[in-house]
Parts: C-alpha cells; structure tokens; sequence
C-alpha cells in the first residue's frame, strides 16, 4: 500500500523532470542547436538528475521501514560479496549465543521454574534446621503441630519421596512415589485430569493417584485405569486419580509416578510406623501464607509456636533436633538438583558469558579490518553526498543481520547443547525446553551482542576525510596506525579473557584429579560394594545379622575373595546420626553439637574395606549380643570426644545417666562416607550384634584388583544360592562408587575446557587476523626495511616482538582479573587455593606458546616480502 | 555577480566561484509563490520566470526547486495537476497553482521580507535613512 504510493511518485517525478528537460533542449534547438547538441546543452544546464531527485526524495522523507529495507538489502548484498567473513563472523557469534542460551535453557529448567500450581508466590518451604544450621526433615509430629496450630498458613502439606516396588502380574519395578499428607493438592491448588484427587478431610485410605506420564506409559491413557488396583509394596491401592500433565511434583526433577496418602506408611512397613511421633524426620513442608503474611512473620510465628509446644511438652530446647524452622520462598518447589546444580550453573554462566564476550571482540575486531578495507568505498559513497550518520546505521544493520543469524544458529546449537549436557551429567528428569524465556534471553543477547561488536566498527566506519581517502596511493609506506588502536585493545581483551577461563578449567580439571586421588581412608581398587534389599525378601532387621553371616560365609569360598563384610551403610548413602554422646567423666562445652554417625558392621568389616585400625581391636565374634558393649570410634570422634587422649577404655552413653554403657575398644582411620570434599564427622562402629540395623550393603575385598570383572558375576551367583529372593540392587567397585560421586566435577572441568579451549581458539584467531592485517598493510613499509638491508630475521621478529608484547600485556590483566575472580568459584575447589601458581603459570604457558604459534605465520610471511614487489606496488 | 538559489552542492558549484551567493532559506519559497500568483506554471516555467525577471541573475538550480515545490505542494500552499499544455493536447505537464493557504502565507513572508531589509538596510547604511 505504502509502497504503492512511493512508487506512483517515483513515477510522478521521473514524469515531471523529463518533461523539464524535454523543455530545456527544445529551447536549445530554438536557439539553433543540432537535436544533439540540444540534448546535451540540456542535461549540462538540468544539473545532475539523480542528484535532484535523491534531494526530493530527502524532502518526502523516507518511512523508517524502507529505510530498513534499503540497509538490508545492503547488508545482505555485502554479506554475500565477502562468503569467508561473514561464514566466520555468523558462526563465532552462534557458538558464543548456543552456549549461552544451553546454559541459560538449564538454568531455566532447574533453577527459575515455577510449581504448575495455584499462586505458586503464596507458598514457602519451611525448612526444618539444626543448631549447627543444617537441614534435615520435620517428623510427623512437628507437621501435626505447625499443621494444627500455624494460623499464618491457610494450609500446610507435607510429602515424602519414596521408591517403592510395583509389583503386577508379570513384572516388579520401582517406582518414585510421593507420600503426600491429606490436603496436599488442595493446599498446592492441583485439580484431577481424571478422577478425583483426595479431599483434604478424612482419611482416604489406601488409594492412589498416578501421574499422567505413567497413566500414558502404563495404562495406555486408557479410562479404564480409574477405580484399578496397583500392589505398592505388597498393599494393594486402588488408583482414583490421574494428576494433570504439567505437574511434576514439588521438586524439579522428582518427577514422581505416584501419590499416595501419608497415612498408608505403616502399611508399607508393617510394624514399623513412622506416623504421630517425632524419632523419625522424613518429610518436607510446603505451606501456603495467608494474604499479607509475610515470610518474616510466618518465621517469627513459628519460633513462638515451638517454644509453645516445647514448653507444653518439657522438652529441653537445646537437645531439641529441631532447633529452627527456617521459611524460604516456595514458588520454585523444593530442589535437591537445585542445591546440587545452582553453583555450577552460574559457573558455567559466567564461562560462556566470557566465551561470547571472546567472540565479540573478534567479530569486532574483522569488522574493524573490514571497515578499513572498505574505507575507499565509504569515502565515496561519503562524497556524492551519504550522510555520516546514514553510514554509520548501514553498518549497524549489517551487525544486526549478523547477529540474528547468529542467534537463529545459536538457537539450534543451544538445543542440542542442554540436551548433550543433561545427558552427561545423567539428568534424565529435567526437560529443557524452549520457551519464551528462554528466547527472548536469545534475542535479547543477540541484540546485546550486535551493539557490543558493532558501534565502534561502525563510527569507525562513517568516520574519515573522503577526499585523502579516494587519492590514489594513500596510506603505504610510512602509514603506521602510530601505537595501539582499538583492535589491539580487542585483541588485548581477548588473551586476557582466555587467560581466565584457561585458570578457571585448569583449576576445576586440578580439583576434579585432586578428587580422584584423595584419600578416603578405604582402599577402593580390589574392594566391591553389593547393595542389597533383604527387607524386600522378607527379613527383618533381628534376621539380618545371620543372613549377612550365611552370605558372607559363601562368598567367602569364591577363589578371587580374601575377605567379605556386612554393614548398614554404603559409600554416598549418608549415614544416620544418632544423638546424644555423653562421655563418662567428661563435661559437655555448653554449645557442643552431640550428634555422631553411627554404622553398623560385622567383624571383618575394617579388613575389608582397608579402613586402617590406628589403636585397640577390631570386632571379633565374641563381640555378640548379651557381652558388654563395645564400639571402635573414627579419628575425628576421638579427637572431639576424648579430647587426644586415648579413648581405648573409655567409656559413653547415649545420655548423662547412662555414660558407661559402652566401652571404646577401637580407633580407626577417618573414612568418608557422604562426599570427598567435607571433613569426616565423628563417627562409631557398632557390632550388628549389640546394634540392630538393616543390613543393606556387603562389602567384597579381592585378592587382585584386575579380578573386579570376574568376581562381580561370582559374587551375585554366590548370593543366589543363599537367598535368590534377596534383591540385589547395585554391585560395583568401590572407585566406581567414589567415581559416580564425582560425576559432576568431572563434567564441570570437561565443560570448563572445553569453552577454555574454545576461547584460547577465538584469542588465537583474533590475534592472528590482527597480525596478518597489520603486516599485510606494512608491505611497503617491510619492503623498504628489507631494500635498507633488513634481515629476514630482524622482520621476524618485529612481527613476533608485537605479539609477544601483545600477549603480555593480555596476560597481566588477565592474571590480575583471575586472582580477583577466582574466589567466586573457591566452593568448588578442592585441594588447592584459588591463585595456585602452578595452574595460573601453565595457563599463561599454554597461552603464549599458542600465540607464538599464531603470530609465527604473518611473522614468516613479512620476512617472505620481496622488496621490489613491494617497492614497486607504489 | 550570479546568484544562484540553492543549497552548495559538490556538484554544481565548484567551491573556488567566490562571487556567487546563497540566499537564505525560505527565499526560494517565496519567490515560487510569488511566481504563481500570476497564475498556474510547470517547474520549468517557474525557473525561467525567475531567472527572466531578474535578467538572468537570478538562477534556479534543478536540485533545490524541485524539493521547494514538493515541500511547498506538502505544506499544502500550492497544488498540482497534470494538464496538457495549451498548443499540444497530447503532451502533458505538472501544473502548480497557489491555494488559498499560499497566498496567505505569501503576504506574510512579503512583510517578514520587507520588515529584515528594511533591519538590514538601516544598519548597513545608517546616513542614508537620515
């Protein structure tokens, strides 16, 4: 429409000054002109056509929109002359933007998403913590209290994740099932897709809602799965619901296959309820805040509450396990992927950030050279009367075009980027996906990075005096860009910023070795860790210890075996902490914590697992129920309980009353049991003869550690014999067990070398086009040099002399920014501090030895100039 | 002495012609509806009125009277048809004629005119007004 118009007077105009000029020669041929002559003499005294019309065009004044299109028909065009550049251009940016927008599609997944739920704003997380100020879960009891008596909640759930056996006809799996109190979906707002869910009254009884993932995989989506039966641990629920699609749970990445009522856990362990006391914490709280509560009262609120029940109950606040509830913002749900991954995610942030920043400053940095080299093409579009600033916007396009398509790659990068990413760090539940969040982080980037890269090139470009310019033989000999220009600061920027992220990969890649070879105080090559499931075949914990015993015996047998162990505990299990040591004799410091770890295992638990006996004697089989009971305490125990003296004969209890109960026969090596990176707690070993507990874990030691393979298949067949029904659940090396734990610094430190790589890569081709130009536009001047009796080496090494010097200084600054930086990232270190010269010189090695490399190729070529050559190209 | 109306261009005026003048803006306007106050005219009549009536001192560049009248046609001072030329019906040109609006604004720009020569001469040539 708009167009139509333009184009009509387009039309109009060419009309008008052809019928002036048809005008003007008729006048000349009066004047006695051939019809020839007439015309020229016409066009002489009309002036430049084009010119008047570019002047009225000025004058209707262009749309933004045509003005639009006109720069990217431009840009376009200019793209398409020179394929190499913008090839190179687009694809540096895409890889800078597809990291990012990965990174960002994670960090949307893990750490921004809301809960699928009602007001998700309204709901906070209460957090039960200890004195110490770690989080541990709340028991039934204290949900019943703050559910009963909280009355700045308008609800309160609770829930619980477990994994518990499907059983149907033909097979038995697990399945991760939610024990949700009664009022959970109404408190968190979440209707049925089918069915119905549980009112919050009442006891439902054994029923069950399933998730629509598992009623599409299970039941085919079928109706029909309403009003069936599902055995859950042996108790049949009868399915009343199909929760909606969107919901996952209150935790990202739980992704929970069924719910089932609270109220059904002493079903699931006969005998054993967990209901209506306080010995067990085992649930997490959501609760939603009445309107224009704030979190602060709520948290003021409760600490009045539970100095209420506490003082109703007689229980003494600092023995309390619950010591605070602390009550942090719910929207997100509760995450333990969000604890585990919130720093490494913002690590990683802030690497490809510094990898765009990298690949900025070398789109950047070809754009200035291409402006150069267009130079003569602007002075004369400059000239026959373009303005600066029309300049200046042509260029910005062309920045802009780059950058979209940057971005639109970057988009199809990022995709299967996160999802190489979640596959690595073995993350099936989380989905990236794209979203508008997640591209309009994209296009905002994009936009970002075309101003970050474009401007300066761009003013650079409309810059210039057009008539110097357009004479021939301007700037050759003698036309040094006199110091450093902004290239060399670029280029500056860009070692320095590789210098940083080269640090950050070395000192994660140093961490994660450090990881591997720290001491655990077991021996983890020729040991085997089975984890096993007798509960699920039946046996009860009074039943285990002579299980273990038969167990033990028959693997004992296989030729590969030296020894074998029972215990309650594995490696990256946890461990249960058992309160309160009272040590006979000794007085308590008033804030001391009481709590130790407790494990329970057989005799030749210590041999096997090479946990190393500093002092007194292991178990021994006398060690039974009925004889006096003994323990053997860790190193870290000794020394906060026994205060360096020897513990061997020394006596505690688990309360003042009874401090002499048990005596310490033992002191072994600290061994780690949660993770590498914290100090090992206090710890005990109790025999399972005079401690009852689940024996879940058989420990194997091998004569040979090249035997693992074999006797892996030998040890599950030796099991079978004893009991086949007894499941077994995982068997592996001990190093693999301690491996699966470093999974995440490993991957952190592949993912850091990579971009360091990348952006050593980006530096490296930035300097080496900073280079190439510069000699490329020095010819005449080298030529002159060499014609003078220059040596080829003396041109060598003026060219590597400026990228030495270059680097240097790149280097400083990148050295002084990493020392600053490096304490951000200090959490994750393990073994070494953040400014560790052995990382921070290797990094600055490797840099230099990959500039020389880069500027050795524009060194060699300057000493190949051929003076005449370029002498006479004058 | 030449005057020419226009704006400097790179084009049409080498910089070194020292004794040509540029006038000030707005004066172009004024002449062109001064100019059709004698009734309708193409672009080229209207250049050639100018350029006749000041013996030729007066010259009209292409590049600035084809801008003024699309201004002036938009500020809606003047219009323009398309009409044969009296002789020859079949050849047609782009006829501007003053409105209303335009004759109003001819007289005020007359007055702004007198008014700044009349400024201008009392203090280039005091004695004289004496």
């Amino acid at each position: 429409m708009r167009w139509q118009r333009r184009k009509q007077r387009e039309q109009d105009l060419d009309r008008e000054l052809l019928s002036d000029l048809e005008l003007e020669a008729e006048e000349q041929r009066e004047k006695g002109l051939s019809t020839e002559e007439a015309r020229y003499a016409a066009r002489r005294a009309f002036g430049n056509a084009t010119y008047v019309k570019e002047e009225v065009r000025e004058m209707w004044g262009w749309s933004p929109l045509d003005r639009l299109k006109q720069d990217l028909i431009c840009a376009l065009r200019g793209m398409r002359r020179s394929p190499g550049f913008a090839a190179t251009a687009v694809l540096s940016l895409a890889l800078g933007i597809g990291a990012n927008t990965a990174i960002f599609s994670l960090i949307d997944a893990v750490l921004l998403r809301m809960l699928p739920v009602r007001d998700p704003a309204q709901l906070v997380i209460l957090d039960c913590l200890s004195r110490n100020g770690t989080r541990g879960s709340f028991s039934h009891a204290d949900y019943e209290w703050i559910s009963d008596r909280a009355s700045m909640f308008s609800g309160v759930a609770a829930s619980a994740s477990w994994r518990i056996d499907w059983k149907t006809a033909s097979t038995k799996r697990r399945l991760n099932a939610d024990l949700v109190s009664a009022n959970f979906f109404a408190v968190l707002g979440v209707p049925s897709a089918l069915g119905h869910v549980w009112e919050p009254a009442g006891d439902p009884g054994a029923v069950a809602v399933i998730s629509h993932g598992l009623w599409r995989r299970e039941f085919q989506s079928s109706p029909s799965a309403l009003g069936s039966t599902m055995m859950l641990a042996d108790v049949p629920f009868e399915i009343v619901g199909v929760a909606p699609p969107e919901f996952f749970g209150t935790a990202v990445g739980d992704n929970p296959d069924v719910y089932i009522p609270l109220t059904t856990q002493p079903l699931l362990n006969p005998g054993h309820s967990i209901l209506h006391t306080r010995n067990t914490g085992w649930l997490e709280l959501l609760a939603r805040l009445r309107p224009r509560v704030t979190a602060r009262q709520a948290r003021e609120g409760l600490a009045v509450l539970y100095a209420a029940v506490r003082s109703e109950l007689h229980i003494d606040a600092n023995r309390d396990a619950v010591n605070q509830i602390g009550v942090s913002p719910g929207a997100g749900g509760i995450s333990w992927l969000r604890v585990r991954f919130s720093e490494p995610l913002h690590i990683l942030m802030g690497l490809v950030a510094l990898v765009l920043l990298i690949a900025c400053a070398n789109v950047s940095n070809l754009l200035l050279a291409r402006a150069a080299a267009r130079r003569r093409e602007f002075a004369v579009r400059l000239a026959i009367g373009a303005s600066r600033s029309r300049i200046a916007r042509q260029l910005l396009t062309e920045c802009t075009l780059i950058a979209a398509l940057a971005g639109v790659l970057g988009l199809a990068i990022a995709q299967n980027l996160s999802r190489l990413l979640l596959g690595l760090a073995d993350v099936r539940s989380v989905r990236a996906s794209l979203n508008w969040k997640v591209l309009a982080f994209t296009g905002a980037l994009s936009l970002i990075t075309s101003l970050a890269f474009g401007v300066a090139p761009s003013l650079r470009g409309a810059r210039g005096d057009p008539a110097s310019t357009i004479k021939p033989g301007a700037h050759s000999v003698g036309d040094r860009a006199g110091g450093w220009g902004l290239s060399h600061w670029l280029v500056i920027t860009q070692v320095a910023v590789s210098l940083l992220l080269l640090t950050t990969a070395g000192l994660l890649i140093r961490t994660f070795r450090n990881l591997e070879h720290a001491d655990t105080g077991f021996d983890r090559d020729r040991v085997i860790e089975v984890q096993v499931d007798p509960g699920a075949a039946g046996y009860k914990s009074e039943q285990m210890p002579d299980l273990a015993e038969r167990m033990i015996e028959r693997i004992q047998t296989l030729p590969t075996v030296e020894s074998a162990s029972a215990s309650a505990l594995g490696f990256g299990w946890g461990v249960m902490r058992v309160c309160c040591v009272s040590v006979e004799g000794r007085i308590p410091r008033p804030d001391e914590e009481k709590v130790v770890r407790v494990q329970t295992v057989t005799p030749d638990y210590f041999r096997t697992m090479g946990i190393a006996m500093l002092r007194g004697r292991p178990f021994t089989l006398r060690d039974t129920a009925g004889k006096p009971e003994v323990a053997v305490v860790n190193e870290s125990m000794a020394h906060k309980y026994f205060d360096g003296s020897d513990p061997v004969g020394a006596h505690f209890g688990w309360s003042p009353q009874e401090s002499g109960k048990i005596e310490v026969v033992g002191v072994v090596k600290d061994a780690r049991y949660d993770s590498l990176r914290e100090e090992t707690p206090p710890m005990l070993y109790q025999s399972v003869w005079q401690r009852r507990a689940n024996l879940n874990f058989i420990e194997v030691r091998l004569k040979r550690p090249d035997a693992v393979g074999r006797a892996m298949g030998e040890i599950r067949a030796a099991m079978k014999t004893v009991d086949a029904g007894v499941p077994v659940l995982d068997i592996s090396a001990m190093s693999a067990q301690v491996d699966r734990t470093l999974g995440q610094n490993r991957l952190l430190a592949q993912l850091s070398a990579a971009f360091g790589f990348l952006a050593l890569a980006l530096a490296s081709l930035g300097l080496y086009g900073l280079l190439s130009y510069g000699v490329a536009r020095r010819t005449a001047e080298i030529g002159v040099r060499m014609a003078l009796g220059a040596e080829e080496r003396d041109v060598k090494w003026m060219v590597l002399q400026e990228t030495l010097i270059l680097t240097g200084v790149g280097l400083i600054t990148g050295i002084i920014v990493a020392i600053g930086a490096h304490r951000l990232i200090a959490a994750q270190l393990f073994g070494l501090s953040a400014t560790d010269p052995l990382t921070v010189g290797g990094a600055a090695g490797l840099m230099i030895a990959v500039a020389c490399a880069a500027g050795y190729v524009p060194a060699h070529r300057a000493s190949r100039i051929d003076p005449m050559a370029a002498l006479r190209n004058e | 002495m030449i005057v020419v109306l226009g704006r400097m261009s790179a084009m049409a005026i080498p910089s070194e012609s020292s004794d040509r003048i540029q006038l000030l803006q707005g004066t172009l306007d004024m002449l062109i509806l001064r100019t059709l106050l004698f009734g309708p005219a193409h672009g080229h009549q209207i250049a050639k009125h100018i350029q006749r009536t000041t013996d030729d001192l007066l010259q009209v560049e292409h590049g600035s009277l084809y801008p003024a009248l699309h201004r002036l046609e938009r500020k809606g001072w003047i219009a323009a048809k398309w009409e044969p030329a009296g002789k020859d019906l079949k050849r047609e040109f782009k006829y501007y004629r003053l409105t209303r609006a335009g004759k109003k604004q001819l007289v005020a720009e007359e007055s702004k005119w007198k008014t700044m020569t009349d400024v201008i001469g009392r203090l280039m040539w005091p004695a004289e007004e004496s």
